[in-house]
């Protein structure tokens, strides 16, 4: 017997022979919360939970607006080098961009995206509940220029807000799925709290109406 | 009870006179209990979710083997290469095969407590293949040569003093350094260890039968970065992670980061689905999972002890425990430190050799903290109650048993229990009581004086005559 054989007969020796599962799994126990109620109420309270862990929140009605925005970071932080994904949203904020950065693709070498200073993706969704982001990798190349850099920007249109955190889970998006909730952080030294350790230092969601 | 009680109590003794330690883990406890009981002040069912959490995975240790495989099927389907391993051994000589086939030079690693259990650090080193530890912590520690003491925060047992002159001693860097500066220290120099890697090394939280991927939660950013910059992922899991359907992580997600560390969740969760997909994807191109047994399978057999699988590593019990609050995690001489070490220590064989492990259920006066922190509601007393039963029954102590004859002989009989209570009486007044076990242990640190002058039955029979 290999391994897998002889691990799985002993689980089913001390279960004592368990009754099959009959098609598929039962079904789940699982309480879903209930729905916050209007996109306006879970606008709201994305922003609401989003702030409490040290995000930040801006709402914006025009990819223009979301250029500025991104301009102003750029003067404050005197960021010079920008990696973005490849939506067609980020890149057409970035399009609008004043300001002259060094653009770095995210299929750039490991190298060019550790020097970027700024990451700019957009995100699926939001979660209301938590005040988190939802980035799926099968739609858009977002892993590392969502990490590396230590200032993620991420643009999100309002309507693609979810309430809860089983809504985000009923739209299995499949492969590989980062939820991110603020900033990086570490309690480890004396559970003194230090935003930004490996990932971004700062997070800052632009919600486009 | 034998000499063996000694070692456990001798290094409880030891970290009870550290003053250091002390206050480390006093602040840190109290402080995690505090954030612990705010994050769940905002919960309006959080009785509900414990509920909840513990059907789940009641209901998937009942038919473990049957989600491990369909777990398998879909992570297969997904180009996820799935390994088995029935110990710690079998799991380190997977994981070294993999590193070496893949022709690794750099190793990073983030924060699994399951490696820590099967030694896969030391396992590596030997061939000449030492990882990197990335989690803040857990770098900490293995940069001072020491084991965690506590399962979420493995340095919480060293001040920032003791912090910034480690770094000091092995960096070069300022002594007087403060927790912004350290951190940023850790963040430059792992950042260099990220930038050549190219095999990493992560454990699991939970992995999701229905589709084949498995989840990572944390703050830092370091997991993101193992699982997502090298060519290379492997992830070790206990057998006991896996849960039906991704229906069933909301639940987890409420109960264990508030549990955990009195946050409503972490910074990151990652859902890994597979290995990169195609020419414009993502990710780490080779992906691999360890399903380690290592003497989990054993546990389901007995509904008390089966229980101990359903632990999701929160570390709640750890800062709820009277006991783990004062002496800290190294006291008990395991990976697994406090309630839920004490459970399951002595169970799973790779741990049930070390010195003190036998002793660990004994450990603990039974109040019962950790079973009202709990997030999946494991009755710990009463599995500490089954392992002392047991591990009794095996190594039935002669002194022991030879007491509890005389304390049988003496309360069979009336006349016998009144000549015992004359006898008594007789040594404690002549101050000799305090040298006859057990009253000896008693009375080492505390006054003796069990006898009233007259008994309840002599004032009785006195005052109704």
């Amino acid at each position: 017997m290999n391994a897998r054989e002889e691990i799985l007969a002993s689980i089913r020796k001390n279960l004592g022979d368990p009754p099959a599962l009959q098609g598929g799994a039962a079904p789940s126990t699982s309480q879903a919360k209930a729905a916050v109620a209007t996109r306006e109420e879970r606008l709201q309270e994305f922003c609401r939970k989003l702030r409490q862990v040290g995000g930040s929140t801006e709402i914006l009605t025009s990819t223009k607006e979301a250029s500025a925005a991104l301009d102003l970071l750029f003067e404050q932080s005197r960021a010079t080098r920008l990696a973005i994904s490849d939506s067609p949203l980020v890149q057409e904020v970035v399009r609008g961009l004043g300001s002259k950065v060094q653009l770095i693709e995210a299929q750039a070498p490991r190298s060019e995206l550790l020097a970027a200073e700024v990451g700019f993706t957009s995100a699926q969704w939001g979660i209301a509940e938590t005040g988190s982001l939802v980035l799926a990798s099968d739609r858009e190349r977002h892993r590392l220029v969502s990490l590396l850099p230590p200032i993620h920007v991420a643009i999100l249109p309002v309507q693609q807000i979810l309430g809860s955190l089983d809504d985000a889970m009923a739209k299995k998006t499949g492969r590989t799925t980062t939820i991110i909730t603020g900033p990086s952080r570490t309690a480890d030294i004396e559970l003194t709290l230090v935003v930004g350790v490996h990932g971004p230092r700062q997070l800052h969601v632009l919600l486009l109406r | 009870m034998t000499g063996r009680k000694e070692s456990f109590a001798t290094a409880a003794r030891r970290a009870l006179s550290d003053e250091t330690l002390r206050g480390a883990l006093r602040s840190a406890t109290d402080l995690f209990s505090l954030r612990r009981q705010e994050a769940i002040d905002g919960v309006e069912d959080w009785e509900d979710l414990r509920q909840t959490g513990r059907r789940i995975k009641a209901e998937t240790l009942s038919r473990l083997d049957q989600y491990l495989e369909q777990f398998t099927r879909n992570a297969q389907a997904q180009g996820t290469k799935v390994h088995w391993a029935r110990d710690g051994e079998e799991a380190c000589r997977l994981v070294a095969k993999i590193a070496r086939d893949a022709g690794a030079k750099k190793i990073v690693k983030s924060k699994s407590m399951t490696t820590e259990e099967i030694e896969l650090n030391e396992a590596l080193e030997k061939e000449g293949m030492p990882p990197v530890e990335t989690d803040l912590g857990e770098w900490i520690i293995q940069l001072a040569k020491e084991k965690p003491s506590h399962i979420i925060v493995p340095a919480i047992h060293k001040t920032k003093k003791q912090i910034a002159e480690l770094f000091a001693s092995k960096l070069q860097t300022d002594p007087s350094a403060n927790e912004a500066e350290l951190t940023r220290t850790a963040r430059e120099f792992l950042r260099r260890e990220f930038a050549q890697a190219d095999l990493g090394i992560s454990g699991v939280n939970f992995a999701i039968a229905e589709t084949g991927s498995f989840l990572i939660l944390e703050n830092e950013g370091n997991a993101r970065l193992t699982t997502s910059l090298p060519r290379v992922h492997v992830a070790i899991m206990g057998i006991e992670k896996v849960i039906p359907r991704l229906a069933d992580l909301p639940t987890f997600l409420r109960l264990l980061p508030r549990s955990g560390t009195g946050q409503q969740l972490t910074s990151y969760q990652s859902i890994i689905g597979g290995p990169r997909h195609g020419a414009g994807g993502e990710g780490p191109i080779e992906l691999h999972i360890v399903l380690l047994d290592n003497g989990r399978s054993a546990l389901l057999r007995q509904s008390t002890t089966r229980q101990a699988l359903a632990c999701i590593r929160c570390g709640a019990c750890l800062n709820a425990c009277p006991v783990y609050q004062q002496v800290g995690g190294h006291a008990y001489g395991s990976v697994y430190p406090g309630p839920i070490g004490a459970i399951i220590t002595p169970q799973l064989p790779q741990l049930a050799g070390l010195e003190k492990a036998l002793e660990l259920p004994f450990a603990s006066s039974l109040c019962g903290a950790c079973r009202d922190v709990c997030p999946v509601k494991i009755d710990i007393p009463e599995v500490l109650l089954h392992l002392r039963s047991t591990i009794t029954a095996e190594r039935r102590s002669r002194v022991e048993h030879l007491a509890f004859r005389v304390w049988a002989f003496l309360m069979g009989g009336r006349r016998r229990l009144l000549w015992a209570r004359r006898l008594g009486r007789l040594l404690q007044a002549l101050g000799l009581l305090r040298l006859v076990p057990p009253f000896s242990i008693w009375a080492r640190a505390r006054k003796l004086r069990p006898l009233a002058p007259k008994s309840f039955s002599q004032l009785w029979t006195r005052n109704t005559r």
